[in-house]
């Protein structure tokens, strides 16, 4: 059926409000920092000069540029490993009746509501080796060899950075949770009938049955990655040494700093701005054949994990 | 509900496990509040609200984070829900085309668009206002709000725009009367998730607004650990600042529960 | 048919306006509600009448705090009826990002503090000249201020844009004389002696840290490094002003002398790697380190009075430059001009911020903060209040502090982006297998990419 040019008009008077902001802001911002990648200039924009190509060598010739996006990368994927395991699990425990389920339920959800500034912040005092309360109590409790330099060992402070996603594992279980409601009880009864075991129960049949959760979860928190920014930038400044910096730290630390060359930050923009479209474009096309009809809105993830870091 | 998937002693075993690692979890709580309490004890928490931080006034912080998410969730849930109709709903040029490079932007990081913020905000006069964030937010926010609602507006049955047409009403009325009421929960749900996630807000702020006055509760975390002249008598309150400026969102959003997680994960599930 | 649409645009319209206003409204109910810009007068309760000819200066710094600039601008208002002044100090780090923002959005500032090093170059041309509002205000203003710290000034930017408050130096080390005591020892003049302080502290098992500085923060470990070099030689000078390599000898030689601070265990990797500005420094005012390695911007641990408003948990503190690595090293700081003060080409207010200045650089403003030993004046003939130095310790150590800062052996005129990578080198020196001379490569390498502003 061919649309009447009054059916246009109409349609666009209504997405106008979105299309005016995402004109102003993004399509702009976007046109601005492939514009300003390309010169060498400070925040106030004056006296830019045309470099070329050079910002975008300085950055991809940086090891350490490079190691921050493959952080961001290592973060999301122990985000994946610790939702699909540890939030699967607290899940499905949670919901076999034990006493006191619903309080410690509420109880897992908690930090999850919390800005993550103020987990990071709480972590960065709690883990530090001298006086944070995490050795002190290890201490106390006569278990000294396992009071260890949480942020300034550079395996450990990946581990810190990493503990803070066990620690907001609320938002998959969110997830899964919601995923549970729909398992057809009955199929799980055969199974108990049929004589499997609990673990098999877990592995065999119910972790299959999530798979949609678990899809979603995977999804989400890959869109999130390159969003995150708190966790690294207030647990540990991105150090010891810079070995847990992520993207956007990173580039932070070029923006704010003295003088710098804006154009160099946004040449680092352009290329983690890249990457982060490509995770989408996958995204979509992951989704698209599932589609019976109308295009991509099949496309199920709901808003990326780590949100709250834009 | 309840799965029966093990037997007594076996929940037993699992329940101490899961006792054990909520004892893990508290510990960070433990942390906040047990720092809150060194050096003066309670009086920490009074110092804070009697004392001059600075010309920092910890409710003015509350009010702009109230302000400043009224105010996004407001524009996120009105032009969310118009063009999410118009994305199920209408038919019109290139619609789809458009939808998907919306739903592109969800991955936009919020640091890699910070200096051209900066720079349309300078210019459009917006900078250091609490409108700044407001726009900023919503902006990024804005893909997942169309996702949502359009995933909710596709669950909706087209007969009712027809029967709405035959009656003579406009696709605007139809919207209004029809689809707009019927999608009230999912309203629900984004506002409460667009109010929390602009709670836990912390970049955007942290560069748009450098006035004290319009500091929002998360940065003044942040701003106050750099204020203080940190001798042991502010560090009690610095940390009691911590407890202070995290409750109120923990209560508001435990109570809010059900629609952060319905918000979340509508959808996500196939019906 | 044309209806339709025309009601669509209109409710359309009608949604956003109304978006608008709402968050209208709350814009301007955040910006100026009474409390939320409180500041240092709200407190006074004369502050009300006449409020038509009142002039109230924003000014934006980031040293020293609030709390010792409060008693200050009191008595500024004081003395000049009709000026009121809004004060906001800020973290160093927060301060760098955002006023130079403010000032590029031309936001209404009537005076700001000015960092040197890589600063004043990226802001000057927001900065209003000063020569001439200050010949108005202080005719002879040469006469009452050090020539260096002018003609520093005068190099930092073209023209005199901004007046120094005071002179700083780093690092110097303050110790807790209290602890020493307990051990015994006295303060340490030597490397040697240094040694022995943390040696017994570990050997008794006490449960004080022997030095708390905050290696987590980069710069610091490259200020440290540099005091380093500095009982060798001027080379900051030489890299900063002309040119100089930094993976020659005697960078390298530095780099080495810190890393064996640490392999001697007098600095515990362990326990300040994760310890940041804030947290060294409560741990030594919190009575859990012996030494503390900082700033001269410090000082004001000296002072009894600061002590025990502040609950420092620590009877007696004195201060001692770092003592020589090299047994041909000359303790010793990098000093320069700091805590600089200006007038945005925008403020509304330059003649009334001039007064402001007038009072922080040369008059009795200033001379109140050098009482607080939160810095030390460029005013020539200024001499504290002996009073203020209660205790022998506190005596000496002024006069040490002093000393350091007439005769230091390089300008702390920091590049402090640099500075943050320079640092991780440092820190990755501390924590990997890397050598000295291969820190000192990567840190020259990595200065000669040019991501770095050098000027």
């Amino acid at each position: 059926m061919k649309i009447s040019g009054r059916e246009h008009v109409v349609g666009f008077m209504f997405i106008a409000p979105l299309l005016i902001l995402f004109a102003v802001f993004l399509v702009y911002g976007f046109y601005f920092i492939v514009h300003a990648s390309f010169y060498d200039q400070t925040l106030s924009f004056r006296d830019a000069t045309f470099v070329g190509w050079d910002n975008y060598a300085t950055a991809l010739s940086d090891n350490r540029f490079l190691r921050s996006i493959v952080n961001n990368l290592a973060y999301s994927a122990a985000a994946i490993l610790i939702s699909l395991s540890v939030g699967f699990l607290l899940s499905v425990v949670l919901n076999m009746g034990i006493r006191g389920s619903k309080l410690l339920g509420s109880l897992f959800f908690i930090p999850s509501f919390m800005p993550l500034a103020l987990i990071a912040m709480v972590f960065s005092i709690m883990l530090e080796f001298r006086f944070g309360t995490l050795n002190q109590l290890l201490h106390g409790i006569g278990l000294d060899f396992l009071a260890q330099r949480w942020l300034s060992d550079p395996t450990l402070a990946y581990m810190s950075v990493i503990s803070i996603s066990v620690f907001l594992i609320g938002l998959p279980m969110m997830y899964y949770n919601a995923d549970m409601t729909t398992i057809n009880t009955g199929i799980l009864e055969a199974a108990v009938i049929d004589g499997a075991g609990l673990g098999r129960m877990l592995w065999n049949v119910m972790f299959p049955l999530l798979k949609n959760a678990h899809k979603t979860i995977i999804l989400s928190t890959l869109l999130g990655s390159f969003r995150e920014f708190e966790r690294v930038f207030l647990l540990t400044q991105g150090g010891p040494a810079g070995t847990t910096e992520n993207s956007s730290v990173y580039i932070y630390s070029f923006a704010r700093s003295a003088g710098a060359n804006i154009g160099y930050v946004c040449a680092a923009s352009v290329i983690v701005l890249l990457i982060a479209l490509g995770i989408s474009v996958i995204q979509l096309i992951a989704y698209r054949p599932r589609t019976g009809k109308g295009g991509g809105h099949e496309f199920r993830s709901r808003k990326p994990q780590a949100e709250e870091n834009h | 509900m309840n799965f029966a998937l093990a037997n007594r002693k076996q929940k037993r075993i699992i329940s101490v496990f899961l006792y054990a690692f909520a004892l893990v979890w508290l510990f960070p709580f433990y942390t906040a509040i047990r720092n809150s309490l060194k050096v003066n004890g309670f009086r920490n928490y009074v110092d804070l609200f009697t004392s001059d931080l600075n010309g920092i006034s910890l409710m003015g912080t509350f009010r702009n984070s109230a302000l400043i998410a009224i105010g996004s969730t407001f524009l996120l849930l009105s032009i969310g829900a118009l063009a999410a109709f118009a994305f199920s709903k209408l038919r019109f040029f290139a619609k789809e085309a458009i939808y998907v490079s919306v739903l592109l932007c969800l991955a936009v990081p919020g640091v890699v668009i910070l200096i051209p913020f900066y720079y349309i905000l300078k210019n459009l006069d917006l900078y250091n206002t609490l409108w700044a964030v407001i726009f900023s937010e919503a902006v990024l926010t804005l893909p997942f709000a169309v996702l949502m609602l359009r995933n909710y507006y596709d669950n909706l049955p087209p007969e009712l725009m027809e029967s709405a047409s035959i009656d003579g009403a406009s696709k605007l009325q139809a919207f209004i009367h029809i689809y707009l009421p019927l999608s009230i929960p999912a309203l629900i749900n984004l506002g409460v998730l667009s109010i929390m996630w602009s709670f836990q807000d912390f970049l955007l702020p942290l560069m748009f607004l450098t006035d004290k006055s319009m500091l929002t509760a998360t940065v003044a975390v942040n701003t106050l650990k750099g204020l203080f002249g940190f001798s042991p008598a502010d560090l009690g309150k610095f940390n009691a600042a911590l407890v202070v400026l995290g409750m109120p969102g923990v209560v508001i959003f435990t109570f809010a529960r059900k629609f952060i997680t319905s918000g979340i994960t509508s959808g996500a599930v196939k019906d | 048919m044309k209806k339709p649409v025309n009601k669509t645009y209109s409710l359309l319209s009608t949604l956003l306006v109304f978006a608008m206003t709402l968050v209208a409204c709350g814009t301007s109910n955040g910006g100026d509600k009474p409390e939320a810009s409180a500041s240092a007068e709200s407190d006074k309760p004369s502050a009300t009448a006449s409020s038509e000819e009142t002039v109230t200066l924003k000014f934006w710094t980031w040293h020293p705090s609030a709390d010792l600039y409060k008693p200050v601008i009191e008595k500024f208002e004081e003395t000049h009826p009709g000026i009121k002044v809004e004060l906001t100090v800020m973290e160093s780090k927060d301060f760098q990002t955002k006023m130079p923002l403010a000032l590029s959005t031309q936001e209404n500032l009537d005076v700001v503090g000015v960092q040197t090093g890589a600063m004043p170059k990226q802001i000057q041309a927001d900065l209003l000249p000063l020569e001439e509002l200050l010949s108005e205000a202080r005719p002879d203003w040469q006469s009452v201020i050090s020539e260096n710290s002018v003609a520093q000034a005068k190099s930092q930017a073209d023209n005199l844009k901004f007046l120094p408050m005071a002179s700083v130096g780093s690092m110097v080390m303050y110790y807790n004389k209290d602890i020493l005591d307990e051990l015994g020892l006295p303060a340490p003049q030597t490397y040697v002696e240094w040694k022995t302080v943390s040696d017994k502290l570990h050997k008794t098992k006490s449960d004080k840290l022997s030095v708390a500085v905050g290696g987590k923060d980069a710069w610091i470990m490259d200020e440290l490094v540099w005091t380093i070099a500095g009982q060798q030689s001027d080379l900051f000078n030489q890299w900063r002003y002309n040119g100089k390599k930094l993976d020659g000898p005697e960078f390298t030689q530095a780099v080495a002398g810190f890393q064996k601070i640490f392999d001697d265990g007098i600095i515990s990797k362990d326990d300040v790697l994760d310890m940041d500005y804030t947290s060294s420094r409560t741990a030594f005012t919190s009575g859990q380190a012996a030494f503390f390695i900082q700033g001269t911007w410090e000082a004001n641990l000296l002072l009894e009075s600061f002590r025990k408003s502040n609950q420092v948990d620590v009877g007696d503190v004195g201060v001692l430059p770092i003592p020589a690595i090299e047994a041909n090293g000359k303790p010793s700081i990098r000093s320069f001009i700091d805590l600089g003060i200006a007038i945005p080409a925008h403020s509304t207010h330059p003649k009334e911020a001039m007064q402001l200045i007038d009072f922080l650089v040369f008059g009795e403003g200033n001379d109140m903060l050098a009482s607080t030993f939160a810095f030390s004046t460029n005013k020539t003939g200024f001499a504290p209040d002996a009073s203020l130095l209660t205790t022998p310790t506190a005596q000496q150590s002024y006069k040490i502090v002093s000393d350091l800062l007439s005769f230091p052996t390089a300008d702390r005129n920091n590049n402090s982006p640099f500075s943050d990578v320079a640092g991780q080198q440092l820190q990755k020196l501390l924590i990997s297998s890397q050598t000295p001379e291969e820190t000192a490569k990567s840190i020259e390498q990595e200065f000669q990419t040019g991501k770095y502003p050098n000027e």
